[in-house]
């Protein structure tokens, strides 16, 4: 549960839904579909880029069907496969479909509460039903009340505890997901949210499968310590199904995601805690609806793009999360450096995949496109002039961009264990990097250069092993823009140093449009400009780029000290949601957010670890 | 006397003062109590709560006493001015309350019919009569030349690639301009109409694959990275799918259609209730 604020309008407007399990068309007459789209799986060894939404909510949510969702996790699916919905009587479809999809519902209670209200489901005639289906809106205000205390008590409801009933429930729901899921054409894991949030601090993470599902799913009701969830995925794995779990939203976790005093249980930090963590969650997911998790505006001061989609609201409330410590991804970078230091370990050592977070079922993560993220709640008037509540500040939220051979379940699965994966704002950017020390300064400008590009360095994701003395790392970049947003302003390394307990971040321009000069006095590459119509919400692809390719010599390199590298991709400026919505209706700008965003993607780092001392 | 009374009964016009006498008097009765009803604000323990509730979730605690009064004032004026408004008929031509409505509306409208599950005979013959619906789609294979407008600008682009075409055309051997390298591929096999949208952008690339002759250059057309020249080498035309293996799949179709018609048709029939005056159509 995760919106208080916004209940007066979604009880009246929460319904009931259904599911119905869709078919896929198989265009055989005899023959097994499998076999005829077996022979269909592209593979390419140098890999191709893939996107797809990792966090996703439909109305098996409880919180997500209280807040009047009814798409379904067929229609979620639907949606990301490119197909139209109609919605609020308006029909409605993504512009570029994914490639692949993680439902995440809430594994609390998860479909519960739509299989509650079904007037011929397993619990008609319960009070439960009753209240559900009760066109007095009094009544059902009160049954999302009793919700929300329920979730923010981390308590069981008796009614609700019926082993026959949860499990049929996640069967079925497990069900969509191996029916959308088509080998060489879309992906679809099974996958759910485990939802621990102490005291409104987010410690929520998504537990992604890679092929077969379990037979329950891990709730924060069984606990809200993450020790105990990797129990849960090791006992996963002695079943024979491979797992991993993502955290998301260190900006609103009051500084518990990346806490480097102690764990969640209370106990010291050690090696097997770090080792363990890593293991079981490659990957962090930079960008999602409530802000992103990169770095704070105060945190980086002397990073000119650090304000971007800054939210830091706790869960379910208005009060406003700690940042000094422990909540964004850039300071875990060196933290986790200074652990490895210390502990002989480095628990924040995760690769970056982004995801929406939407509660409304649709990945709709396209800017110009976005239907909003909170059911039936995000209406335009709530958000355009001086609209109040969350949702002005909520964001499309972000897509995972994979390196994979194939669009397969088993392929992607291997990236994120990689980490060779990145983080979007939403878009389809297109970056990959790879360290070196040998490459050559215009090896990106050769025929097949990715192949000479893996043979010789490692891709993101990676460990750089030394090299000889006296040699500097050389990163090979490419960044190609999405060919419906903004073009590409600047391609910049982000470089953090730990040495003797302390770390430095330092934000370096690489690559850039046009030909301007960098100031020899900030070293910062100048602005791009802006295009923006900010009346019409339109802007024009005149200033930056379509691609950004270059080599980068770290000519600071300093072997002695543990380092690690990630990219961040700037899209020129382009009109933030919010002016789209305000435009389309003529309604003011409302001032809490900025009207325009840069866009951007984040690379998973490439990290150095001198001479044996590397972890993993 | 008697038969002047009887004729008198028998009056209408007596009937009618009579009755609208007594409509006038039900009438002022019903008016005083509506225009009591009208200026009455009720301020009740539910609605303090939410305005309690409400304040509690902006800020994280309960409101002082003075606070909460402050609120229910603003409450008061609130309400006043809504219902000023509203005789004013402020919210008559107001789009965002008129869209609101409207939504509201629709969205309990929409799916209240149950679709029967269809008999074989029906299924077949809606799938005879909806072919378009259950076409595999048509894939296209083809190889293109970019010319990028990076640090150039549009026109350029698009001049170089058309230099190029014609040099390619007249069958030159050393061709005064070159393409860029495009950082993607630059062939495509068996891309999809959604294939190529995800790929090039939805721009005007996406139309012409699927109309240019076949193995011939043809541009310049732009997609969202720039300029490009495309040869197809090969397309195939869309494919009915076969009835048998695809039953549940055209069940679920019928399904989705059937419900549209019906959602379709209790919107048309409300609308049947208006009388709707297309003045615009009328000449002048």
């Amino acid at each position: 549960m995760k919106r208080i604020p916004v209940y007066t309008l979604l009880i009246l407007l929460a319904s009931c839904s259904s599911t119905v399990k869709k078919q896929q068309p198989s265009n055989s007459a005899g023959a097994s579909a499998d076999t005829v789209i077996q022979d269909e799986i592209s593979f390419n060894k140098e890999k191709e880029c893939f996107f797809g939404d990792l966090h996703l909510h439909s109305s098996f949510s409880a919180d997500a069907f209280a807040l009047g969702t009814t798409i379904t996790p067929d229609d979620a699916h639907d949606w990301a496969e490119g197909k139209t919905l109609e919605y609020f009587g308006k029909k409605i479809q993504r512009k570029a479909p994914l490639d692949f999809l993680a439902l995440t519902d809430h594994a609390e209670y998860l479909g519960v509460i739509p299989e509650a209200a079904k007037k011929d489901g397993q619990m008609a005639g319960t009070d439960w039903n009753r209240s559900l289906n009760d066109p007095d809106p009094k009544s059902k205000l009160a049954l999302f009340r009793s919700l929300i205390q329920m979730a923010a008590a981390n308590k069981r409801i008796p009614e609700f505890e019926k082993p026959e009933l949860l499990r049929s429930v996640w069967q079925r729901y497990a069900a969509v997901a191996e029916a959308h899921n088509k080998p060489g054409k879309f992906t679809s894991f099974i996958a759910f949210e485990w939802t621990s949030a102490p005291g409104n601090q987010n410690l929520h993470r998504c537990v992604i499968f890679k092929d077969k599902g379990p037979i329950l799913p891990f709730t924060s009701l069984d606990s809200q310590d993450p020790e105990e969830l990797w129990n849960y995925l090791d006992n996963q794995r002695s079943n024979g199904l491979e797992v991993v779990a993502i955290p998301h939203n260190g900006n609103i976790s009051n500084g518990l995601m990346f806490d480097t005093e102690k764990t969640y249980a209370g106990a010291p930090i050690t090696k097997a805690y770090a080792e363990r963590r890593t293991a079981n969650e490659p990957l962090f997911e930079m960008a999602q609806e409530k802000g992103s998790s990169e770095t704070h505006p105060l945190l980086s001061p002397s990073d000119e793009f650090a304000d971007f989609e800054t939210y830091n609201f706790m869960l379910g409330s208005y009060t406003i999360a700690k940042f000094r410590k422990g909540s964004y991804v850039r300071q875990a970078y060196g933290t986790g450096q200074q652990l490895e230091e210390k502990i002989g370990a480095n628990p924040f050592k995760f690769g970056i995949e982004g995801g929406t977070d939407n509660h409304a079922g649709m990945s709709s993560t396209e800017e110009f496109n976005y239907q909003g993220g909170n059911g039936r709640v995000t209406s335009h008037a709530s958000v355009s002039n001086t609209g109040d509540g969350t949702p002005i500040y909520n964001s499309p939220g972000g897509l995972t961009g994979v390196w994979a051979e194939s669009n397969t379940r088993a392929s992607i699965f291997e990236a994120f264990k990689r980490k060779e994966t990145f983080g979007t704002s939403g878009g389809r950017i297109k970056v990959r990097f790879f360290a070196g020390w040998n490459y050559e300064q215009d090896l990106y400008k050769k025929e097949g250069w990715i192949k000479e590009a893996y043979a010789n360095g490692v891709a993101m994701g990676s460990d750089l092993p030394a090299g000889k003395s006296g040699q500097k790392p050389v990163l090979l970049i490419q960044a190609i823009k999405d060919p419906e947003s903004g073009n590409l302003d600047r391609v910049q390394v982000i470089k953090i140093t730990t040495k003797g307990g302390r770390s430095t971040e330092q934000v370096i321009d690489v690559l850039w449009s046009g030909d301007r000069i960098k100031d020899p006095k900030t070293g910062k590459v100048p602005s791009v400009g802006n295009t923006v119509d900010l009346k019409t919400a339109t802007y024009q692809n005149t200033i930056g780029v379509a691609a950004l390719t270059g080599t980068w010599t770290d000519n600071d390199f300093d072997p002695t000290a543990r380092v690690c590298y990630y990219i961040r991709v700037i899209e020129i400026p382009t009109p933030r949601w919010s002016t789209y919505w305000s435009a389309e209706t003529n309604q003011g700008l409302n001032p809490k957010m900025p009207a325009i965003i840069r866009e951007r993607a984040w690379t998973s780092p490439i990290w150095y670890t001198p001479a044996k001392q590397i972890s993993r | 006397m008697k038969q002047v009374f009887r004729n008198m009964l028998k009056e209408p016009l007596l009937h009618f003062l009579l009755l609208g006498g007594l409509l006038y008097f039900l009438n002022s009765r019903y008016q005083d109590q509506r225009h009591q009803h009208d200026r009455e604000i009720v301020i009740d323990a539910n609605r303090v709560n939410l305005i309690k509730q409400g304040f509690k979730n902006q800020t994280g605690h309960t409101p002082t006493d003075l606070q909460l009064n402050g609120m229910i004032d603003a409450f008061i004026k609130e309400e006043v001015s809504y219902r000023e408004a509203k005789k004013m008929g402020l919210d008559k031509d107001d789009e965002i309350i008129r869209r609101r409505l409207s939504q509201k509306f629709n969205f309990l409208q929409t799916d209240l019919l149950n679709i029967s599950e269809p008999s074989e005979e029906v299924l077949r013959s809606f799938y005879q009569n909806n072919t378009s619906l259950f076409i595999q789609v048509a894939r296209v294979s083809f190889s293109h030349l970019y010319f990028s407008t990076d640090n150039s600008n549009d026109s350029l682009a698009k001049q170089r690639a058309m230099r190029v075409l014609a040099d390619i055309n007249a069958n030159v051997r050393s061709v005064t301009e070159k393409a860029d390298p495009f950082p993607l591929q630059s062939t495509f096999a068996l891309q999809t109409l959604q294939d190529i949208i995800q790929n090039f952008g939805d721009k005007p690339i996406v139309k012409a694959l699927f109309e240019v002759p076949i193995n011939q250059w043809t541009g310049p057309i732009r997609s969202g990275y720039g300029w490009h020249l495309v040869s197809v080498s090969q397309r195939d035309s869309s494919t009915l799918l076969p009835y048998e293996s695809n039953k549940e799949y055209i069940k679920q179709q019928y399904h989705e259609v059937e419900k549209a018609k019906a959602n379709k048709l209790s919107s048309e029939r409300l609308i049947d209730n208006y009388i709707i005056k297309r003045d615009y159509l009328q000449k002048k």
